[in-house]
């Protein structure tokens, strides 16, 4: 909200002897919020590729750079390359993508429905996609690969999405577009922000989460536990090939995402506004969504929903950026935070080795009450 | 002596307005004495009414089934679960009412709010640092489990709306079950990392992650019943200020009721309730947001009658989803915790469309 806040303060137009004074200190300040989202961007990029690097290399296991170096050129160390490829290296890198796209998907849904607690870990978007995925599943023993339960995954998600969607714009009557009641913005815009819309993404997400436990418990013990640790949230089952069908979906949805999220900003002025601006919040919040759903929805087809990281990565990113909303900040949180919770879960805790999922969850939680409480100070 | 002034001011009542206490009662406990005989007659070896009853004569008279009788010995196995599910059932519809009336909240339920969840929890824990696994155990770490959680929420919620209301009034629907889902996540994503650090405690708690009836014992139904009793007489005792309370605490106060001790009533005995119900049975949500929502359309004649239909309808209820889940997929069974959200949230989600929950 304070950066498109900030030209309107100085220089009223009948003082032209100020006007170019006001001219600069507007472009100033511009240049000042992009060279700081610059410099956030590239320090991020920098955390990401450091974090990775302890990923890699340092643990209970340690590679040396060197023979990190000598494995990725194709050299054969007998232990180390097996670990370094099969292991350490896929889950780096899962991690950084997943997040990546958990981050993003955060971003798309904080920017279109205006509230920092509704993202896709509470609407039930990522508990769509598991189901979908465990689902797959039982259904095919393990016979499906990496790209039949992504697809499944990305339905799910997608039909998550649609029945929240569907059940909480009742008010349908004002037009579709935005055409605006007198109280705020109506239409499918302003029920894309609406109480109603974030009950029955909690509804949704509870029914999800009961399925998913109800199905869990026909399953054997092997079978339990192995699945227990996917749903948690785990980067225990990644294989370069799930890496492969995340890595294609997220060229995809990855620019689409940005483009959106751009086309978005005048609805941070609210929804009759930015009608005014001759956007379309109605339309383009509903292809951010979209978007936003096949993101959390294809990151949890290869790792499981990893809680909370598409809740906290957008808020996080905000306060770096000082306030201003930008996609790439969120997704390279988003990357960090998992790829750092990784890390933590398999090193700090002695011999267990923690799903990556409860990690942030039990770490999450505490965050997402204190940024409750401050959402309210802030309205 | 004129007829006429006097028929005037005799306005007739609307007739569906008020039903009668005794139907309002009476159709219940028939349905859930039919719901009950259902209940131990059917399963995956149904067995003829009559027999059934039998059975259950002998059972309460105390003679024992002649030995051999498999038919007898289906019914005495399903007894315990049945009664189990009536427990739980009227509790969890009770502590509905009382929370919704307490937090002023139509989205009021143990399971929406976390509380559950932190019940959970903190059997959980208890079981992995090698508490001994009796039922007493359960209970006490239930209710500490709930008091925490309820704490939390009630915190929380409570500070985000003062904070953006700038008043001192009661916590926003929103708020209760926005704070109510992040415990809830929280309490989860602890519970399963200690059931995955320790193998043993998963193998004890697998079935407490759903809510189920299907392992109970008479014993425990027996211990928790009168703890059930007690919380749903102190909801008795407390319904007729619910309406008082309803207007708001200052009306409240001035009509002479005392809101923050009613409140802690109310809240207390729905602690108590949900901590019982969730050691006998896990975590089984939604009956406390169902129940009283689809009973206020009937507009009882009095909040007391509305909780003795709730407790009544409760049991119904969790009767109903327990016989439901052992038949559609036998010899499987779907637990009761899945049940009631399979039936809940698509209610829930009529419900929020027809804006029948005004938030």
């Amino acid at each position: 909200m304070s950066a498109p806040a900030r030209p309107a303060a100085p220089a009223p137009a009948d003082l032209p002897a100020a006007a170019p004074v006001a001219v600069a200190a507007v472009r100033s300040l511009q240049s000042g919020s992009r060279r700081r989202l610059l410099a956030v961007t590239c320090s991020l990029a920098v955390a990401l590729v450091l974090a990775m690097g302890v990923r890699v290399l340092l643990g209970a296991y340690t590679v040396t750079i060197p023979d990190f170096v000598a494995i990725l050129g194709g050299e054969t160390i007998p232990g180390a390359s097996f670990i370094v490829l099969q292991e350490k290296l896929p889950r780096a890198v899962a991690g950084a993508l997943a997040g990546a796209g958990f981050g993003a998907a955060g971003a798309l849904f904080r920017r279109t429905l205006r509230n920092p607690l509704a993202s896709p870990d509470i609407l039930g978007v990522t508990q769509g996609a598991a189901v979908a995925a465990v689902g797959m599943l039982v259904l095919d023993a393990g016979a499906g690969g990496g790209a039949v339960m992504a697809a499944a995954a990305l339905a799910g998600g997608l039909a998550a999405t649609a029945v929240v969607l569907g059940f909480s714009t009742a008010g349908r009557s004002g037009g579709r577009l935005g055409a605006g009641t007198p109280g705020g913005s109506g239409g499918l815009a302003g029920a894309l922000g609406g109480t109603a819309f974030i009950v029955a993404g909690i509804a949704v997400a509870t029914l999800c989460q009961a399925v998913l436990s109800g199905a869990m418990l026909s399953l054997n013990q092997h079978d339990l536990q192995s699945a227990a640790i996917w749903t948690a949230g785990s980067l225990n089952a990644v294989t370069w090939e799930r890496i492969a069908v995340l890595a294609v979906l997220l060229v995809v949805l990855l620019p689409a995402g940005g483009t959106l999220h751009a086309h978005l900003a005048p609805a941070d002025l609210g929804g009759e506004l930015a009608h005014g601006l001759g956007s379309r919040p109605g339309r383009t919040g509903l292809g951010a969504l979209a978007v936003g759903a096949l993101l959390a929805a294809a990151a949890t087809a290869a790792t499981g929903p990893l809680a909370f990281v598409a809740l906290l990565s957008t808020p996080v990113a905000r306060g770096l950026t000082g306030g201003r909303p930008s996609l790439p900040v969120a997704a390279l949180c988003g990357a960090v935070i998992v790829v750092v919770a990784d890390f933590l879960a398999a090193e700090a805790f002695g011999g267990a080795r923690l799903p990556t999922g409860v990690l942030t969850g039990a770490a999450g939680a505490p965050l997402m009450l204190w940024l409750l409480v401050r959402s309210g100070r802030r309205s | 002596m004129s007829l006429a002034p006097a028929r005037v001011p005799r306005v007739p009542a609307p007739r569906t307005a008020r039903r009668r206490p005794v139907t309002f009662l009476v159709v219940p406990a028939f349905v859930l004495a039919l719901a009950c005989v259902a209940a131990l007659a059917l399963g995956a070896r149904s067995v003829a009414p009559a027999t059934t009853l039998d059975t259950l004569g002998a059972f309460l008279t105390g003679a024992g089934a002649a030995p051999g009788d498999i038919d007898a010995a289906a019914v005495l196995s399903r007894i315990p679960r049945t009664v189990t599910a009536v427990l739980v059932g009227a509790a969890l519809a009770v502590s509905g009412v009382a929370l919704q009336g307490a937090t002023r909240n139509p989205l009021g339920d143990s399971g929406l709010l976390g509380l559950t969840a932190g019940a959970s929890l903190a059997v959980a824990v208890g079981l992995g640092v090698g508490l001994p696994s009796g039922l007493a155990t359960a209970v006490v770490l239930a209710i500490l489990g709930t008091v925490l959680a309820a704490v939390v929420v009630y915190a929380v919620a409570a500070t985000a709306s003062r904070l953006g209301a700038g008043t001192d009034s009661a916590p926003g629907p929103l708020s209760l079950v926005l704070a109510g889902a992040a415990v809830t996540a929280g309490c989860t994503a602890a519970t399963s990392a200690l059931l995955i650090l320790s193998p043993a405690v998963l193998e004890r708690f697998r079935f407490w992650t759903v809510g189920s009836v299907a392992r109970t014992s008479l014993e425990d139904a027996a211990w928790l019943a009168p703890v059930i009793a007690a919380g749903i007489l102190l909801v008795l005792a407390a319904a007729p200020g619910l309406d008082a309370l309803a207007l708001g605490d200052e009306l409240a106060h001035g009509l002479g009721s005392r809101p923050e001790r009613l409140r802690l009533t109310l809240l207390g005995a729905t602690v108590l309730l949900t901590a019982a119900a969730t050691a006998l049975a896990g975590p089984v949500v939604f009956v406390g947001l169902l129940v009283p929502h689809a009973l206020r359309r009937f507009r009882p004649a009095s909040t007391r009658v509305l909780v003795l239909g709730c407790a009544l309808w409760g049991a119904v209820l969790l009767v109903a989803a327990d016989l439901a889940g052992r038949l559609v997929i036998a010899p499987q069974e779907i637990h009761v915790g899945v049940t009631t959200v399979l039936i809940g949230v698509p209610v829930l989600l009529v419900l929020l469309r027809r804006k029948a929950v005004s938030l």
